[in-house]
């Protein structure tokens, strides 16, 4: 919902030197802006809900009676959710995982505020497009697709089966 | 074995208030009640996966009121099997067999017994209903519960497949000895598999006792319609009779204290002449409606604003075709007017089916 400049704008309000945050990260010695540490996050937080959702979805479609079960034939809480739950929800899991990084790929707008340099691949074809035309932009953009065709093959190979849940 | 004692489960909007059930070692009980009762909410607090506000729950004379699921040693099979289907059926029929501390059963005995034996390597989604429900009982089975619920474990099934397992439930209850405590809609069911009955209604036990008690000697006006004693009306004791508005029917040891009758439609005889029967309560009213049920037909007639329901089984009005309003005899005999101390709701009441 929100726009992604925003998002952007928002962490770097928030790990500046005039936010209580931002001063924890300078003691710490993280920094934010231009780096790849400010890129990991931004696309954390704009790929989180995509991973969120999907892991929701996946362990609420498994039936409680199937832990409830579990649990009448001796297994723990620990021991039923390694045994019946894991297993049937980590393919939502790695869906999730796979629709996170898809989002991260395509993100430009929070990327751009927050670091521009280390370019990443949607900052490069935006530079290259502005200074050198589409003819530049064009390989980095044919790059990305093939990135992107790869997650989707990966989601399909990946999704869980009809059958697998009752 | 089970015994549940001033138990009280509250839940948003619904709640179980003070259950009180006693179900003996190596007995068969049946759980009986219209859906939304709390059947099944009562089975998962035996089980321990709801928490309970107040009461005990004892287990083989051990009280599991606070112990986790996997420490109360009762097996469940419910009416959608819950098979592990990332498992084939031989690892469902083990998978609690690694937590088990005490002697197991011989599985090879079990599966052979219950039919697996060719099933073993297959996935559970390739299996029918009934396959399913075997698969279930056995890895119930295989931990040596000192109970089992059975939570309309026939339900789901063809007609076919329920006679079979509804046959192999009983066998194994006989052979093994395990105590069941069962829920379900079906009398026939409850009948043949259990010994002994409790009625529930809005997350109460209406009425416990064995199943002929229970069916023959309802003690509310509830468990009198759900066992289907449809003739079901609030009444005064007069003398040797009861009345209902103007009627007056004789009936068998009236005493004090009944406030309501109830008569089964099979006990009232209905034909198109007045019948010579002395002994027996006389009743002339008009047809109201008549539904064919196939074998019989379901009769409606209206006595002075009283409505008798009757059952015809084409004999006593003949194969000729009867119209609405055309004038019918009913007789009743005494001993099947059945007394209930509670009073019921306006002129009659039904419940549950």
């Amino acid at each position: 919902m929100i726009p992604h400049p925003v998002v952007g704008i928002a962490l770097l309000s928030l790990a500046g030197r005039h936010h209580w945050f931002g001063r924890i990260l300078e003691a710490l010695n993280i920094q934010i802006m231009g780096t790849v540490t400010g890129i990991v996050s931004v696309l954390t937080f704009v790929g989180l809900p995509f991973y969120i959702n999907a892991v929701k979805t996946g362990f609420e479609s498994i039936p409680p009676r199937l832990e409830t079960v579990s649990r009448s034939l001796g297994a723990s809480f620990s021991a039923t959710f390694m045994r019946v739950t894991f297993p049937l929800a980590w393919r939502s899991m790695l869906v999730g995982l796979i629709m996170c990084m898809a989002r991260a790929v395509s993100e430009f707008g929070a990327v751009v505020i927050v670091a521009y340099h280390p370019m990443v691949a949607s900052v490069m074809i935006y530079e290259r497009f502005t200074a050198y035309g589409l003819k530049y932009s064009q390989p980095v953009a044919v790059g990305l697709i093939l990135v992107c065709l790869v997650f989707f093959l990966l989601l399909r190979w990946v999704s869980p089966r009809k059958a697998s849940i009752p | 074995m089970i015994r549940v004692e001033d138990l009280t489960v509250a839940l948003p909007g619904f709640a179980l208030t003070d259950i009180q059930l006693h179900v003996a070692p190596g007995e068969a009980f049946a759980l009986l009640g219209p859906t939304g009762a709390g059947k099944t909410l009562l089975l998962e607090a035996i089980m321990g996966v709801v928490p309970v506000q107040r009461g005990r729950i004892l287990v083989a004379g051990r009280d599991v009121t606070g112990l986790p699921p996997e420490r109360r040693r009762i097996g469940i099979v419910y009416q959608d099997h819950a098979l592990f289907p990332h498992l084939n059926v031989a690892e469902n029929i083990v998978y609690g067999q690694r937590y088990c501390a005490g002697p197991l059963p011989d599985l090879d005995a079990l599966i052979q017994r219950l039919g697996l034996e060719r099933l073993l390597a297959r996935r559970i989604h390739s299996l029918s209903g009934g396959e399913k429900q075997r698969v279930a009982l056995a890895r119930s089975l295989a931990v040596a519960p000192s109970v089992l619920l059975l939570d309309e474990p026939l339900t789901a099934l063809d007609p076919n497949f329920r006679e079979d397992l509804r046959d192999l439930i009983k066998t194994l209850h006989q052979d093994t000895g395990i105590t069941l405590l069962m829920v379900t809609h079906d009398f026939a069911e409850a009948h043949f598999l259990a010994q002994r009955t409790a009625i529930m209604h809005s997350g109460r036990i209406e009425q416990t006792g064995s199943l002929e008690a229970v069916f023959a000697h309802p003690e509310t006006p509830f468990v009198a319609g759900f066992v289907g004693m449809k003739n079901l009306f609030s009444a005064e004791i007069d003398g040797d009779a009861v009345k209902i508005g103007n009627l007056r029917l004789r009936c068998r040891n009236p005493g004090g204290g009944f406030r309501s009758i109830a008569v089964r439609p099979e006990n009232v005889g209905v034909s198109r002449q007045p019948k010579d029967a002395p002994g027996v309560n006389h009743l002339t009213g008009r047809l109201r409606r008549v539904l064919n049920r196939g074998f019989y037909a379901d009769i409606l007639v209206d006595v002075d604003g009283v409505s008798w329901h009757a059952i015809d089984s084409r004999r006593d009005l003949g194969r000729s075709a009867v119209t609405h309003g055309e004038t019918v005899y009913l007789t009743i005999a005494p001993e099947d007017i059945h007394l209930i101390r509670d009073g019921c709701d306006g002129g009659t009441q039904k419940a549950g089916r």
